[in-house]
């Protein structure tokens, strides 16, 4: 079965950083992006902006990487945590990172289902879905695309 | 939430402390601009330069800067302005002051000159004063570039100046991370006297709230509501210069330096068409703002390609393009890049050019002046190559333009001061005030000079059932929501005043709060209660907007301005409009003064020389601060 995740549009993401704000508030219970699980990276130069956060990778490199199984699906069983980092070098996207103050590893847990980040996303860049849907959508734009240039035409 | 903590800079001595801010501080001034009125008040003594080591340069992120309340990342600069030797405040977007939060701090004061150029670092708590001799000279971008590489971190914000800034150049602004600026009144030429190029801040910290829960829902909702707002809508499609056409169809755009009224370009100028022809790139938002109404633009085609930035406001679009008549699209996008780079503030750099130009219309300049640029009216080169020469202080006429248009029609002579539009020495932005009396009072009255951003009373045109309601709710009939009536302006000016100081004092967007009204005054208590576990009532918030506003007025009281400083530019009060619908309507001084004895009146301030009287300082609780300093 298809899993619902997170999915970022970066051509629609204006780098608010709500997402970072809210992410950080239901986690962390107060406001401080730099230990939100998703980040904007920035493109400054061509004013481009990027959402990252955990992608639910089908085989998870951060949780094969983890020497005590505290790095699972969509969470970071903090009691078996030992802080080596090895979830955050086996990430391909920098989605695992570090909290410097409690000296664990955390993830995207994709707050039970229902998360903050996509709820308070106005402009639209996070959706929370299945896959195949960004597919679906993904061929019905380019359709469209598509049949704009044959009517020019 | 934790008492706010200022950091003392003293570039003279090269040394740095930390201090709590008082309670009673917050208390009376809220944050933001506020707290930045109280120390510029207590720091700037009456009379002393202000490109000298005696003016200091306050930078204050709003009280819930860092926070989800929306639209709330604005940063507010304070200082005494080289161009109107008054107060000014200025104010930009951005993601650095939230940055500064994060790393601790709340408040910078600048004080003093340093001997060579350097820069600000703040780490998180930790501060250093470092070396700028290589940086100095750069342009915004590369600066940018070249602190991140000497730092070694991506996510660091700066604000910093360009080589405008550097060059005493009295437009020069601050930017603040990369595509945002402090305009107005010449705070880069303040940090340029300093030889001050940057403030870096890094900040991985949190900030905590009062009361989490009742916080996050109001400020969801109020984000909801906002993004609901028709207003809003048009802004996050469009961008400011969406509104361009309409406000030509209203006969109020700058043109020809305000000697006409209309265009027939105004499509060319506008938001829609930055998206149509596709230069239009992406949009850009402040620190927690849905809206996201800045705009990022390209144009790799054409005689004036390399345009790749932020892109122009509405008031780029009408002082760059309308006021000088040039109707090239991207010959205003290459000007207003420029600016960007150089960092010029686009409202006072379009009208040096639009005075230039009007000044070799009437053959007080000529090319020989010019080094040989043409600057007839609409010439797009003639329009990029000046806004270079200015920045960079360049050639006769550049440096002439680089001094301000006051001082600069004071060196040309002729009439050419009647040209000038500006007041207290500060050029006016692209507003027709004399076909909108409460835009006139705020404008006369504003303490930095006339433009909109103290206080712009956008309600009074009814454009929408909000606008409409409000005047109603200030004014008790809706009938007054039209710009052509005098009555009842002086209440529409000051609630205005009040709910752009909060606006300003809580780091909120005036848009937000005066153009959208999602975040009314009462959403504002509600957000600020949450956030400090206090319990303001709305009226006393704005009162505290009031205390902000009157303690502005003092300060330029104690350098010796009046009434008659209360003015505004020579051409709006003695040249009519010239066509349209509003033909003949003008800013005269008969009805200037009828609407400021309304409004002092309303405030409590003396008629005759604009100065609070006794019983409203101490209503205000402003006794003990200002007692031995006003006297008359």
């Amino acid at each position: 079965m298809d899993e619902k995740v997170i999915l970022a549009n970066p051509f629609k993401c204006t780098g608010c950083r709500v997402c970072e704000l809210v992410c950080s508030f239901k986690h962390e219970g107060m406001f401080v992006p730099s230990l939100s699980r998703i980040r904007i990276v920035k493109i400054h130069e061509m004013g481009f902006n990027n959402p990252i956060s955990c992608l639910d990778c089908s085989r998870m490199p951060c949780v094969d990487a983890c020497p005590t199984g505290a790095c699972q699906v969509m969470k970071v069983d903090t009691a078996l945590c030992i802080g080596c980092r090895e979830c955050i070098a086996a990430c391909p996207f920098g989605a695992m990172d570090f909290n410097p103050t409690t000296r664990v590893s955390y993830k995207c847990d994709l707050c039970e289902g229902d998360p903050e980040c996509v709820k308070g996303c106005i402009p639209g860049a996070l959706s929370y879905q299945v896959g195949s849907n960004q597919a679906k959508t993904k061929r019905r734009d380019r359709t469209t695309i598509r049949y704009e240039l044959v009517r020019e035409a | 939430m934790r008492q706010p903590i200022v950091l003392h800079v003293d570039l003279s001595h090269g040394t740095l402390r930390s201090e709590l801010v008082p309670k009673q501080v917050t208390t009376q001034f809220l944050g933001g601009r506020g707290v930045n009125a109280y120390y510029a008040y207590k720091m700037i003594k009456p009379g002393i330069d202000p490109l000298g080591p005696e003016n200091v340069l306050i930078v204050g992120p709003g009280t819930l800067t860092g926070t989800t309340a929306p639209c709330s990342g604005r940063t507010s600069v304070t200082c005494k302005s080289p161009v109107t030797n008054l107060y000014n405040k200025t104010n930009s977007g951005g993601h650095w002051g939230a940055e500064l939060k994060y790393a601790g701090y709340d408040y910078i004061i600048i004080a003093g000159v340093s001997s060579h150029p350097v820069y600000l670092w703040i780490d998180n708590g930790k501060m250093e004063i470092r070396d700028a001799r290589e940086i100095w000279g750069s342009d915004i971008k590369r600066t940018n570039q070249l602190i991140r590489e000497d730092l070694g971190d991506e996510e660091i914000q700066v604000a910093t100046i360009g080589p405008a800034g550097e060059n005493r150049v009295m437009c020069g602004y601050i930017n603040f991370s990369w595509h945002h600026a402090a305009g107005r009144a010449g705070a880069g030429a303040v940090m340029g006297s300093k030889n001050l190029k940057a403030i870096a801040v890094r900040g991985t910290g949190g900030i905590k709230v009062a009361d989490p829960i009742n916080f996050i829902n109001i400020s969801n909702k109020v984000r909801q509501e906002l993004a609901n707002d028709s207003g809003t809508k048009t802004l996050a499609q469009w961008g400011t210069s969406g509104s361009l056409p309409v406000v030509n169809e209203l006969y109020s755009i700058n043109n020809r330096n305000f000697q006409n009224n209309y265009i027939e370009y105004a499509e060319k100028l506008s938001g829609q068409y930055l998206v149509e022809a596709g230069y239009l790139k992406g949009r850009i938002a402040c620190f927690s703002c849905s809206t996201a109404c800045h705009r990022y633009v390209v144009n790799q085609n054409g005689p004036f390609r390399g345009v790749n930035g932020a892109g122009p406001e509405f008031e780029a679009m009408a002082s760059l393009g309308s006021a000088t008549d040039v109707s090239d699209t991207e010959a205003i996008l290459m000007a207003n890049q420029i600016c960007n780079q150089l960092g010029l503030d686009v409202v006072s750099a379009g009208s040096y050019v639009a005075w230039a130009m009007e000044c070799y219309e009437k053959g007080m300049l000529t090319k020989e002046d010019s080094d040989g640029i043409d600057l007839r009216w609409g010439n797009g080169e003639a329009l990029v190559q000046m806004i270079e020469k200015i920045g960079r202080r360049e050639g006769r006429l550049g440096d002439l333009l680089a001094k301000g248009i006051r001082r600069a029609s004071q060196e040309l002579g002729g009439d050419s001061w009647k040209w000038a539009v500006q007041a207290k020495g500060l050029e006016q932005s692209c507003v027709e005030t004399r076909s909108a009396k409460g835009y006139s009072l705020a404008f006369a009255v504003n303490p930095r000079g006339p433009d909109h951003l103290m206080t712009e009373t956008f309600a009074e045109y009814g454009a929408s059932p909000e606008a409409v309601e409000l005047i109603r709710k200030i004014t008790g009939d809706a009938k007054y929501a039209t710009p052509h009536l005098t009555e009842k302006r002086a209440e529409i000016v000051r609630w205005h005043e009040d709910t752009y100081a909060i606006t300003d004092a809580l780091g909120f967007c005036a848009f937000s709060s005066t153009a959208a009204y999602a975040v009314n005054p009462e959403n504002m208590a509600a957000m600020y209660n949450a956030f400090t576990g206090e319990s303001l009532s709305t009226d006393t918030l704005m009162e505290a907007g009031r205390r902000i506003v009157t303690l502005e007025r003092i300060f330029n009281i104690r350098e010796g301005a009046r009434r008659e400083d209360d003015t505004l530019p020579w051409r709006l009060m003695n040249e009519p409009v010239s066509s349209g619908p509003r033909k003949g309507a003008i800013n005269s001084p008969e009805e200037l003064n009828k609407l400021l004895d309304q409004y002092y009146d309303l405030h409590g301030w003396d008629r005759k020389t604009s100065i609070p009287t006794h019983e409203t300082v101490e209503q205000l609780g402003l006794l003990d601060l200002t007692k031995d300093q006003i006297t008359e």
